[in-house]
């Protein structure tokens, strides 16, 4: 199982430099983390966008769900800033656009449906879901 | 949704976009991109959680340019009776030869040309107005 979060820009309606990826993971039987350690990091990341503790493990629901039950887990988390009139820090010109995409990809059928979402607390958030693909069962 | 594979690998994907110039763009703030997958091996299932805290925040950039627009407004040097006049004490670790220039005056320039310009230091600390006694602000690291 392998899985990152690709990032890439757009400018001018073009791909503008080249996609970078962090998170990434090569997970395989003996590389795990801690079950723990595993809840403790989704709700901390969660928590960000909370007021508070408490609502933050209702919120890393989704996520548990879908890892609850694997032999081996493996969780990562970054943060990042972009600026409101296209400053990205990596890029030398602004950008209009960053699409973030979450991906997993592993020689063994998927045990379950895999997902990714996006949570806000803003009033009036404002992004663009891009879809999903995903490989059937065989 | 479609059928998605890459050689012998099952993959998933799923992406957004955060509109950071033009119409449609992302207000600021936080937001958290999560992604999870677990598979089904044949001895083993392994899963990975994925997340990634997104801020859209003030753009930065402005600010190192109202920076250095502040710094140009007060080495052309505004009345200094004026900049007394409504600049307090500014703490010790501030005492050098450029100091900030209040919003007001840094909007007295013209943004094209202050970003053009370089910036220079300020006259000797005589013309300044007098320091707070020493030790009664910050820690002059």
């Amino acid at each position: 199982m392998r899985s990152h979060i690709g990032i890439g820009y757009w400018a001018a309606g073009q791909p503008a430099g080249d996609p970078w990826f962090i998170n990434e993971v090569d997970a395989h039987p003996g590389v795990e983390d801690a079950w723990d350690k595993i809840t403790a990091a989704l709700a901390a990341v969660y928590a960000v966008i909370q007021t508070g503790f408490a609502g933050a493990p209702a919120l890393a629901k989704p996520l548990m769900d879908i890892i609850n039950g694997a032999d081996y887990a493996v969780e990562r988390h970054a943060e990042h800033f972009w600026g409101d009139d296209g400053w990205a820090g990596n890029m030398s010109d602004p950008v209009d656009a960053v699409d973030l995409w979450f991906r997993a990809w592993s020689e063994d059928d998927w045990n379950g449906r895999p997902g990714a979402n996006v949570q806000t607390d803003l009033a009036n958030p404002n992004f663009q879901d891009l879809g999903e693909r995903f490989s059937a069962r065989r | 949704m479609s059928a998605f594979q890459r050689g012998d690998d099952n993959w998933y994907e799923h992406g957004f976009r955060f509109v950071l110039r033009g119409p449609g763009v992302a207000p600021l703030g936080k937001y958290v991109l999560g992604g999870a997958a677990k598979d089904d091996g044949w001895f083993f299932d392994v899963a990975v959680a994925s997340e990634v805290i997104i801020n859209i925040v003030p753009d930065p950039r402005h600010m190192a340019e109202a920076q250095a627009i502040m710094a140009t407004v007060v080495a052309a040097g505004p009345p200094a009776a004026k900049a007394r006049a409504v600049q307090p004490p500014l703490p010790a670790r501030q005492r050098t030869g450029v100091r900030l220039a209040t919003l007001a005056e840094a909007r007295t320039v013209p943004f094209a040309n202050a970003a053009a310009r370089p910036l220079v230091a300020q006259p000797p600390p005589a013309a300044q107005p007098a320091p707070p006694p020493s030790g009664s602000q910050g820690n002059g690291s």
